[in-house]
């Protein structure tokens, strides 16, 4: 019957109102009874006396005439006789009319009675003739004998009557009294039982309605600790029943879920471990804070890591010292230090192995990365060969430079004609020959300062420098040259440049290499430009001529090593081997270095060295 | 005048021939030997106002046979010729006293000019001359002799802000960073 949540409210409060409406009917039955006491006391017995008194006075004035019948005026008296008879029997009949008691009954006859005796003996006094004396006499003698005792009796008989309406009347005050006090205690005693009822019938109401909320909030709470299956059930047909019903089938739901899911998740998760385990380069799989969480046999074996399987260890526990650590540390650090082609030797001390480290981000749907895949490609092979080439030209090199030097030698000493004359043709032929020994030392030169930044490339020596004062260093040395070529060299550099974090030397070589480069193509009455400028984040250093100039088409391959200019009738810019060694130089500052295309005359390179980060000037 | 004694010691045949050469044509008296055990016995034996000497040599290192004549006091002034120029070899020859470190390959207008200097050393120079000579020597990768020349040239001309700034570069590129910062630092004074 009461099965929804509003008819349980409506309910308590219907047992409350009922509560009120029963203190209420007492209180007016009590209310009316009282008032109905006090009214009866009003009505029946006060108005009785009241009329007795009336009564009274009408046989007082009665008596009075009677009186004045004997000693005055007997016609007038007769009249207020007569009147004062028909004002009695009017409350008389009054108080007939409210007459109930069987004793009062008997008096108001009585009292009747004993009028009817009365006014007759009026009736007979008046039969005497007042004018003869003894008649009068007789009359006054009847008046004394019979008349008075006839009105003590009336009056004794009315007396009665009030008498017995004064005991009534006082009965019923004790009454209306008592009936008072008896509501009084009444209510008194029903208003707390009453409350206490209202009390305790709205605990239990809401302890009944409130106790399906605490079984859902504990069956939430299970849930909520990973228990799926649920507490104990609500079972109630109420609108809790029902939110209690959709929960239930919600978590049928949601474990129906969870197995499925974690089903093909294990699935793939399986797929990926075999995959991970087929692959014979080493591979590792860790989080966005650089613990390891997966990793093959191979690189199991190359780290000395005995377990392969969730491993959770954090890098530098599980990795022996050296470059790839490093390495790693960097990119979980900063994601965006990942270099496409790193190569690095996984322990330290070991210059026998190499690999090419190829890390892959791990990003989840909003595209933050939360791991990295990182898969070694052993190129220890060709990193040996590389070195042996390098090795190998730089041997080279140097065993050039001997037999070098004795060209240069002959050649110079015949040039000047030290060891005898020589005819036009011979001149030109040693010519030849000191121009190409001096191509030779320059490409030699080259050569070996590229095998030098290539072998040596973790010596660099970076520290605060100024710009300017490299550029002032490297003009220098060309000051002389420029003078000599008449050629216009200029330096247009802001004295108050912030400094760069670099190699003050390699700087110096850099800017050497593109002046003399510049110092080189530029014809007599030509121009040659050093300027500076700063940018957002770093230094744009040009160095700008008005000599041959670089095809368009060259501009990138100018920088590759050894690049061959094949079609062009365009002496090739430098021996390819200088810019390279730049590019490799600028490269490892973290700045860039191109060939601005696109220029009327001459030829521009430009380069950039990134400002000092706040950290490095602290 | 009277003619030069020159020793060349070096291994291989056509430097010798041709440093030979270069020098008799000039006016000196060479002698020549091949590796570094004769060099020092020659060293030892004879009389020489200059000596050119190859550091890499068979038998005994053009090194070694710097320590050892020197050891045995001999201070007759040594040109170092190279082919591998290493700082660190640099500087232990310059504390053996080398007037200069030759690399190769060279000229022989370079040798000649290196020749002239030596004679002018002796009968003093004006500092322009000088730093220009140094300009020459470093853009040849001599800089112990650059160095050299700027600091004769200094002795000429204290106070000249120029030559402290070339020779804090050449301490620089010598890999010397302190004296190339001490030499800088003067320089700013200077200026």
């Amino acid at each position: 019957m009461f099965k929804t949540v509003r008819s349980k409210f409506t309910l308590g409060y219907l047992s409350l109102v009922l509560v009120i409406c029963f203190l209420g009917v007492v209180s007016i039955y009590t209310m009316s009874s009282i008032s109905t006491t006090i009214e009866g006391l009003i009505t029946t017995n006060y108005n009785s006396i009241d009329r007795l008194a009336k009564m009274r006075d009408a046989l007082w004035n009665q008596r009075l005439a009677v009186e004045e019948y004997l000693y005055g005026d007997s016609v007038q008296a007769a009249i207020q006789f007569e009147q004062s008879r028909t004002e009695f029997t009017r409350y008389y009949n009054e108080e007939e009319a409210t007459i109930v008691l069987t004793n009062e009954q008997q008096y108001i006859e009585e009292i009747w009675a004993r009028f009817q005796r009365y006014v007759n003996s009026f009736r007979t006094l008046t039969t005497y003739d007042l004018t003869d004396p003894e008649d009068y006499q007789a009359a006054l003698d009847y008046y004394g004998d019979s008349m008075g005792p006839y009105v003590t009796l009336l009056e004794n008989a009315m007396q009665k009557l009030h008498d017995s309406n004064e005991t009534a009347l006082f009965e019923r005050r004790d009454q209306a009294t008592e009936a008072a006090r008896t509501s009084t205690r009444t209510l008194c005693i029903l208003f707390p039982l009453a409350a206490v009822l209202g009390l305790w019938m709205s605990n239990i109401y809401t302890r009944r309605f409130l106790a399906p909320i605490d079984k859902i909030t504990k069956q939430i709470k299970e849930v909520r600790q990973g228990n799926l299956s649920g507490g104990e059930l609500v079972t109630t047909e109420d609108e809790f029943g029902l939110l209690a019903g959709e929960f239930q089938r919600m978590l049928q739901r949601l474990s129906e879920f969870e197995q499925s899911t974690l089903g093909s998740l294990m699935e793939a998760r399986n797929q990926t471990d075999t995959i991970v385990r087929s692959i014979n380069e080493p591979l590792l799989v860790m989080d966005d804070e650089g613990t390891v969480l997966l990793l093959n046999q191979a690189m199991a074996q190359l780290v000395g890591a005995e377990q392969t399987d969730d491993v959770r260890s954090p890098l530098r526990e599980l990795l022996p010292q050296g470059e790839l650590v490093e390495y790693l540390a960097q990119v979980v650090q900063d994601p965006s230090a990942v270099q496409p082609e790193k190569i690095v030797a996984p322990r330290e001390k070991d210059n026998e192995h190499f690999y090419q480290v190829a890390i892959t981000p791990i990003l989840d749907a909003d595209g933050v990365t939360t791991g990295f895949i990182v898969l070694l490609h052993n190129v220890t092979e060709l990193k040996l060969l590389e070195r042996a080439r390098g090795d190998f030209i730089a041997t080279i090199s140097h065993e050039f430079k001997t037999p070098l030097t004795s060209i240069f030698m002959g050649a110079d000493m015949m040039r000047s004609e030290l060891a005898g004359p020589m005819n036009r043709d011979q001149r030109e032929i040693v010519e030849t020959i000191c121009e190409d020994s001096q191509h030779l030392e320059n490409l030699v030169g080259e050569l070996l300062e590229l095998s030098r930044i290539e072998s040596a490339k973790t010596i660099y020596k970076f520290e605060p420098c100024s710009v300017e004062s490299a550029v002032r260093v490297s003009v220098r040395q060309f000051e002389s040259i420029a003078a000599h070529s008449d050629i216009a060299l200029t330096v247009d550099v802001p004295p108050d440049l912030p400094q760069v974090w670099a190699d003050f030397s390699k700087i110096t070589w850099v800017l050497n290499n593109l002046l003399s480069n510049a110092m080189k193509y530029t014809n007599e009455g030509g121009s040659v430009t050093v300027s500076a400028q700063l940018r957002k984040q770093d230094i744009l250093v040009s160095v700008a001529d008005t000599g041959i100039g670089v095809p368009p088409e060259f501009a990138d391959q100018i920088f590759e090593k050894f690049v061959q200019v094949k079609g062009y009738d365009l002496e090739v810019r430098g021996t390819g081997v200088g810019l390279a060694a730049a590019k490799e130089i600028i490269t490892a500052h973290h700045g860039r270095i191109w060939c601005v295309t696109g220029r009327e005359e001459g030829s521009e390179f430009c380069f950039t060295l990134p400002l000092m980060r706040q950290e490095e000037n602290q | 005048m009277m003619a030069q004694n020159v020793l060349i010691v070096d291994d291989t045949k056509n430097i010798r021939l041709m440093l030979t050469k270069c020098l008799e044509l000039d006016g000196y008296q060479v002698s020549c030997a091949s590796n570094g055990r004769e060099g020092l016995d020659a060293i030892l034996a004879g009389q020489y106002d200059l000596i050119f000497l190859d550091i890499k040599l068979p038998e005994l290192s053009g090194t070694e046979v710097l320590r050892r004549m020197r050891s045995a006091g001999v201070q007759t002034p040594v040109i170092v010729i190279t082919a591998y120029p290493t700082i660190k070899n640099a500087v232990e020859c310059t504390r053996l006293g080398v007037v200069s470190y030759l690399q190769k390959p060279f000229t022989a207008e370079r040798l000649k000019n290196l020749m002239s200097d030596l004679d002018l050393e002796k009968s003093g120079r004006r500092p322009p001359d000088l730093i220009q000579a140094a300009e020459e020597c470093e853009a040849h990768g001599d800089l112990i002799r650059a160095r050299n020349l700027l600091n004769m040239a200094l002795g000429e001309d204290p106070g000249n802000a120029d030559i402290y700034e070339r020779l804090a570069h050449v301490y620089s590129l010598l890999g010397d960073g302190e004296n190339s910062d001490k030499y800088h630092r003067a320089a700013e004074v200077f200026r």
